[in-house]
């Protein structure tokens, strides 16, 4: 794996503000699915491999939990799952693969 | 743990070798998830949708080859006919391959000062059948050009399996002169490559007498190994053929 993009506990921003307001207002609304993009190189290892787990993946209706560690102790946790996988061939290159999730539920960090 | 050079690559539509001209290339499987958020969600929620889809890219160099990228495009764009894709990642059998069906709306040409002349297409997925996009499998039969009757090796899968699958072969070129002037292919089993238990015909075998692309569903049990049977039943002949097998 090369890249690991989107990353975020996001949530969604509401406009609160009233005619009696002088300045604007905002309220959070709920948290947001978040879309996860992991790409690197394509890798044929039995099993554990990105190609064996995204391609049997991918499509399927029951979500996976994913956890992405960022120091060895802060971690991003999320049920997700997997819309779209991606084999990608270039001219003098190594094939590349590119994986999207989509969380389902909260996302939390720990 | 393999990782894989492109040009080790091979993309066949129909019965065009893209790799002829072929420089990048990107081939998905996706399906879209929906938003079931109620009002007393404290997180959005998502749920798989039903509907499975596939995006393929290409571009890459002109080439006037006659079974390139360029003269492949040129005769399948507009078609309403869906032509079938192997892209293989490797050239010998076992290789991953990955197999899925497309119409092809557009084929792009364009002349810069100085530059080789770029060729693209675009194209729209229309399943294999229902439920199926991009499918996941092997190589059966790497391109390959034989003027005699052949038998390709033995691709091994472990165990045998029993959800049938899908036998994909692109033929290239064929000639075929004298008796009944033709090619057949099988796709052949057998439980130890053929050691104590004999190859046989699984599907097949069937007549070649024209270029082209061909999808085969075979259903029920399938051997741990299976191999492409290649007949000359003429007097002198050639053929250029490909083949990928998805199990199910």
């Amino acid at each position: 794996m090369t890249d690991v993009d989107g990353l975020e506990k996001l949530y969604d921003v509401k406009e609160a503000t009233q005619l009696s307001d002088t300045s604007e207002k905002r309220n959070i609304g709920i948290q947001l699915s978040l879309t996860l993009t992991v790409k690197g190189k394509f890798d044929d290892t039995a099993t554990s491999g990105p190609h064996a787990v995204f391609s049997g993946i991918v499509g399927g209706s029951t979500t996976r939990t994913v956890t992405v560690v960022l120091d060895g102790v802060s971690q991003y946790s999320f049920e997700a799952l997997c819309t779209k996988y991606k084999v990608e061939v270039k001219n003098k290159e190594l094939v590349e693969y590119e994986a999207t999730l989509v969380s389902d539920g909260a996302v939390t960090i720990s | 743990m393999a990782k894989i050079l492109s040009n080790n690559c091979r993309l066949y539509l129909d019965a065009y070798d893209l790799t002829i001209g072929g420089q990048e290339i990107s081939l998905s499987k996706i399906k879209e998830a929906k938003d079931p958020t109620t009002v007393n969600d404290t997180a959005e929620k998502r749920l798989m949708g039903a509907v499975v889809d596939a995006e393929f890219d290409f571009s890459g160099l002109f080439d006037d080859d006659s079974t390139g990228a360029f003269k492949g495009l040129k005769a399948l764009v507009g078609s309403d006919t869906a032509r079938l894709l192997s892209l293989h990642l490797g050239t010998a059998i076992d290789a991953h391959a990955i197999l899925a069906q497309f119409k092809v709306s557009s084929v792009k040409n364009g002349v810069k000062h100085g530059e080789l002349l770029p060729v693209s297409g675009v194209f729209a997925h229309d399943a294999l059948a229902a439920g199926k996009s991009a499918e996941y499998g092997r190589v059966l039969y790497p391109k390959t050009t034989v003027t005699v009757s052949t038998n390709g090796g033995g691709l091994n899968n472990a165990a045998s399996s029993a959800s049938g699958a899908y036998w994909a072969y692109h033929v290239i070129a064929w000639s075929a002169t004298g008796g009944n002037a033709k090619w057949t292919v099988a796709l052949q089993e057998s439980s130890n490559d053929g050691g104590g238990d004999p190859y046989a015909a699984k599907d097949g075998p069937v007549d070649i007498t024209a270029v082209g692309a061909t999808l085969r569903t075979v259903a029920g049990t399938i051997e741990q190994y299976t191999r492409l049977a290649l007949v000359l039943d003429a007097v002198s002949g050639s053929i250029t053929i490909v083949s990928t097998l998805v199990r199910l």
